[in-house]
């Protein structure tokens, strides 16, 4: 029984940053249909503008928050309007050649962050706060936060998603981009708010990542690598599948780490999604079209 | 000096030559997004690294068994992955490369982990610089030879019809499957090939050598010379293996920065070819778009 506490405390604060992550980058999969691989370079860009505000300014935490998040945002707007809405103006849709420019960005983002910041990582101990136990279960101060916060914010964005009207616009232009149009709903604007919700859930759980598990440049693309594996796993555009995914995922990098060996973690995630994959392909919750 | 510069620049020239034709004829010709192109390089130069420093064996047979063993898992993949469409094949293979990634990193009792193998010995009679470019010029010009006569036979258009038109191959009655395995198997071998002599050239691997970087270096290389186009592909490694070095010889900075900057560089070249000329230089063909099959 403890130990099947301590897995699941394991499991939840991996499994939540992740689902925040991947949830985003699923609602800007089905909303563009860009597999927005640079996401996990918003996180990263979101950890450093954090690091830049907290360790180098001496700004105090909230509005170095307040910054980290500003600049998630801005980084992912303009990579959508400076190179996905102009590769749409210039007719260029092949999946080939959008992969390619997104896995670009990523190594931009990550390259700049390594020549600004250098590859020693950055860490954020003083922030995770005292040590409570729950019988078994020891949780720190941050990953209370990281518990509270996150179901909250994954809460709020599905209720945002099914019950508003600028939700349900979302929804439609993921439905089907010209009947949206056509019933008046600018598609463009959604895609840009698509990105926006994206990177700022993003940038939250940037910072939140950060503070747990330190910050490095070449985290953007562990960060991206896992994320995608755990959308697909769930089924990409699925906001639901994004969480269940991360939290299966977890589950079994858990118990790998548990039973194996901490370094094979990656290898078993990825033979849980392949194996997934093969049997359906649209991943667990995934069909052809969904949000939510 | 300077001539010794010039001929380890050829050198890697040439075996990149080969990894934009292997990957090319998967990506160009075959319309496949193989991102999971470095796991296949990885394998070879493992398996020959390996093969040659601990079991002693001759350098031949471990480039050899290094492009089998590439060829094989390529079409096993080729094998697994035939269901799967779109956005979540390339999703897929680039996991693919992410998993051989992680098991060069893990398994340490055979790949000796992040410390890499060390030691790989050159061909006996290719010993030095230049006799090793003499061997990789004949592999390199065998190798476009090959691709060139098997792009332009009749193999070559029903594969390029495959990946304009599936359907319609296919109400042809081609037989698509038997022609995905062979450019599988065929691209896995040379991208085997490609791994073992960076191995046996540069006589050291980790598992960082053949990860995202490089697949984006690769990946610029045919994008920056064009797709399905076998002269494209060569001028675009040509290009993409001096454009670092002129950055080195011209600008002096530290070696971490200077790293960053060559990622900068590629990256941004290959994203503003792909914005802006997605056919590269001598490219015949764009990909299929991104909602046929989807629609």
């Amino acid at each position: 029984m403890d130990l099947i506490l301590q897995l699941i405390s394991n499991v939840l604060i991996p499994g939540l940053l992740f689902a925040l992550i991947a949830a985003g980058f699923s609602l800007t999969y089905s909303v563009t249909r860009v597999l927005h691989l640079a996401n996990g370079g918003v996180v990263i860009v979101a950890g450093y503008g954090f690091y830049t505000g907290y360790s180098l300014w001496h700004w105090p935490i909230w509005s170095a928050s307040l910054l980290a998040i500003a600049i998630a945002i801005l980084t992912g707007l303009f990579i959508n309007a400076q190179i996905h809405e102009r590769m749409r103006e210039h007719g260029i849709v092949s999946a080939a050649g959008m992969l390619v420019a997104t896995i670009s960005v990523l190594l931009i983002i990550q390259n700049i962050l390594l020549a600004i910041f250098g590859s020693a990582p950055k860490s954020f101990a003083d922030l995770q706060g005292t040590v409570h136990e729950f019988g078994p279960v020891i949780f720190t101060d941050h990953e209370i936060r990281i518990l509270v916060l996150i179901p909250i914010l994954l809460i709020i964005f599905i209720l945002l998603l099914k019950k508003t009207k600028t939700g349900k616009a979302l929804r439609a232009v993921a439905d089907h981009e010209q009947v949206a149009e056509v019933v008046g709903i600018a598609s463009r604007k959604m895609r840009m708010l698509a990105f926006g919700i994206s990177s700022f859930l993003a940038g939250i759980a940037g910072i939140l990542f950060a503070i747990e598990y330190n910050l490095d440049p070449s985290m953007g693309i562990m960060i991206t690598v896992r994320m995608i594996f755990r959308a697909i796993l769930g089924g990409v555009g699925s906001i639901g599948g994004a969480i269940l995914g991360s939290l299966s995922t977890e589950t079994i990098v858990a118990l790998t780490g548990y039973y194996w060996n901490v370094s094979w973690v990656d290898f078993s995630s990825f033979l849980l999604t392949f194996v997934v994959l093969l049997i359906r392909p649209n991943g667990i919750l995934g069909k052809k079209k969904r949000i939510v | 000096m300077i001539i010794d510069f010039i001929i380890f620049l050829l050198v890697l020239f040439a075996i990149y030559g080969i990894a934009g034709l292997a990957l090319n004829l998967t990506l160009g010709w075959g319309g496949l997004i193989n991102l999971g192109f470095m796991g296949f390089l990885s394998i070879g130069a493992y398996t020959s690294a390996i093969l040659t420093t601990e079991y002693h064996l001759p350098v031949f047979v471990g480039i050899i068994a290094g492009m089998i063993l590439a060829a094989l898992i390529s079409g096993f993949v080729g094998i697994l992955i035939r269901t799967i469409r779109g956005d979540a094949l390339a999703i897929i293979l680039l996991g693919f490369n992410f998993t051989v990634y992680a098991i060069g990193l893990n398994w340490n009792s055979v790949t000796r982990g992040a410390l890499g193998i060390p030691g790989i010995p050159r061909p006996e009679f290719f010993y030095d610089d230049r006799r090793f470019l003499f061997l990789v010029t004949i592999l390199l010009l065998l190798t476009t030879l090959f691709l060139y006569r098997l792009t332009h036979s009749s193999f070559g258009r029903v594969l390029g019809a495959i990946r304009d038109e599936e359907l319609h191959a296919r109400v042809l009655g081609k037989r698509m499957f038997r022609v995905k395995m062979i450019v599988h198997i065929v691209s896995g071998a040379l991208a085997g090939l490609a791994g073992a002599l960076l191995a046996h050239f540069i006589r050291f691997i980790d598992p960082a050598s053949f990860f995202i970087h490089q697949l984006v270096f690769v990946l610029s290389m045919i994008f920056v010379g064009g797709l399905a186009s076998v002269p494209g592909t060569i001028i675009g490694a040509f290009i993409l293996t001096l454009l670092p070095e002129m950055i080195r010889v011209f600008v002096n900075l530290p070696s971490d920065i200077l790293g960053a900057i060559r990622g900068i560089i590629f990256s941004l070249l290959l994203l503003l070819v792909v914005m802006f000329r997605p056919k590269g230089i001598l490219g015949t063909v764009e990909l299929p778009s991104a909602y046929a099959d989807r629609e």
